[in-house]
């Protein structure tokens, strides 16, 4: 029995540590872009073969998911190997051209990990970012906004302004090492199904 | 040493359920055998002015050797011939065994091998329109999955229009050439959403809308996955669903629901 017990501890941990099924290649979804980044410059999906590319739309003003997804995306960084997490990066492209800046999304990742890269462009540009990964946002008006939120002042700037919201998606877009989507994460996904994810595509 | 023995041959089974969860588990559907049957009972309403509402078709089997092969599957469904000067006739619940060419694309009779007749009466539902329409969408599936391009030339009307989701895909004849430089090893598609809507009654127009999952495997053993929308307008001329426009767009892959939180 004592044996038999520890076969089915040991199969278990196996099985849990392996429970996820290759994530398949997802047509239709995704594409190369060029966006200016927080890193001064413009950047291409392109910039990142070989690496696993996780994105996510939000924006700095966000006062509920965006903070927590980022964290949740900084704790899963901690958890990985040296080698693996040099091959993954973080990509949060802001939905809010009017406010965010390349030195605002700068200050803002930084807080949860210095290695993330925040993009921000014109709206026609993400826009179009937007629409080739399906990635939905509306911006509502401010008259719909039962809840005032402060705007962070990160850069210093005061601000006067109503509170905004965004209704977006809360999806993190997984890419694998040829910039091809494989799925998605969520600020719920468990940190040992993302990492063990991420792991099987850095071995592709 | 005996135990360890059976971890490794535990090792080895969790390794092939894991290569085994990489195939959907989803009941894969021969679309050409639907086709056969939805197009069988779509021309029996026409000549019989009847209806047949199909409630369920069972898995094909392959009976006889040589040139007495065959397939049979057993469908369940509702009829109701039309009566003059009545407007609610008694249905009949029927199960058939229906003979198929062994190609599964031809119905060749049907035996009727359970009959009972409603002991209520109720208003007519016609069906013609719904099983010829399905006929022509499984159909149409099939010629997909199959690159069948002459099968899929013959669906469409003379000038009808067709925009593939592929952007350099101007036109079916030059789908199919894309679809097969795809190299999958496996590919399938599983429909859902079919909707019909009626445009003109008289001119025995509709529109249909549907979604479905194409799943496939590429020449390097990976997975893909596809959700496309429809949308097609068809004409039924001489007991077939013809496309007079077609157009197909991808979607944004299912994905779990209750995980999508907004803000």
């Amino acid at each position: 029995m004592r044996i038999r017990s520890w076969v089915a501890v040991i199969a278990g941990l196996l099985l849990s540590a392996n429970l996820w099924a290759a994530m398949p290649i997802l047509k239709g979804v995704g594409g190369d872009f060029s966006l200016q980044s927080s890193l001064g410059r413009q950047v291409n999906l392109t910039d990142f073969r070989g690496k696993v590319v996780l994105m996510f739309f939000g924006y700095t003003n966000c006062a509920d998911i965006c903070p927590t997804t980022m964290a949740h995306m900084s704790q899963l960084m901690d958890r990985l190997q040296p080698a693996d997490r040099s091959r993954v990066q973080v990509l949060f492209v802001s939905i809010d051209s009017d406010n965010d800046t390349a030195t605002h999304l700068n200050q803002y990742l930084a807080y949860f990990d210095p290695s993330f890269i925040g993009l921000v462009d014109s709206q026609d540009k993400i826009d179009a970012v937007a629409a080739k990964y399906h990635a939905e946002y509306v911006k509502l008006a401010d008259s719909t906004v039962t809840t005032v939120y402060k705007k962070l002042t990160l850069a210093g700037e005061a601000t006067d302004q109503q509170g905004y919201l965004f209704s977006h998606t809360a999806k993190i877009y997984v890419m694998d090492i040829s910039g091809r989507v494989r799925g998605y994460f969520y600020m719920g996904t468990p940190h040992a199904e993302m990492q063990s994810q991420i792991e099987q595509l850095l071995q592709e | 040493m005996a135990w360890w023995s059976r971890c490794a041959q535990i090792i080895v089974l969790a390794s092939a359920a894991m290569v085994a969860t990489e195939v959907p588990a989803a009941e894969q559907v021969h679309h050409g055998l639907q086709a056969a049957i939805y197009q069988w009972y779509g021309k029996l309403d026409t000549i019989m002015n009847a209806s047949h509402h199909l409630l369920s078709i069972g898995q094909p089997r392959h009976v006889g050797q040589g040139d007495q092969a065959h397939v049979e599957v057993n469908v369940q469904l509702e009829s109701q011939e039309r009566r003059l000067g009545q407007s609610h006739y008694p249905g009949h619940y029927e199960e058939q065994v229906l003979h198929i060419s062994g190609t599964l694309e031809r119905v060749l009779h049907s035996q009727s091998v359970l009959y009972s007749l409603d002991d209520f009466d109720s208003k007519y539902r016609p069906s013609r329109a719904s099983n010829l329409i399905k006929a022509l969408v499984f159909s149409w599936t099939h010629g997909l999955d199959t690159y069948d391009e002459s099968a899929l030339q013959r669906h469409l009307l003379v000038n009808s229009t067709f925009v593939a989701a592929e952007l350099r895909v101007q036109k079916l004849i030059d789908y199919v050439p894309y679809l097969r430089s795809l190299n999958y090893l496996k590919n399938h598609r599983n429909l859902n959403k079919l909707n019909i809507e009626t445009l003109n009654i008289e001119q025995d127009t509709y529109r249909v809308t549907y979604e479905y999952q194409w799943w496939a495997v590429n020449q390097q053993g990976e997975s893909e996955l596809a959700q496309m929308a429809v949308e097609m307008q068809v004409q039924i001329i001489a007991g077939r669903a013809m496309i007079s426009l077609y157009k197909e767009t991808y979607l944004a892959p299912i994905t779990d629901a209750g995980a999508e939180v907004r803000c």
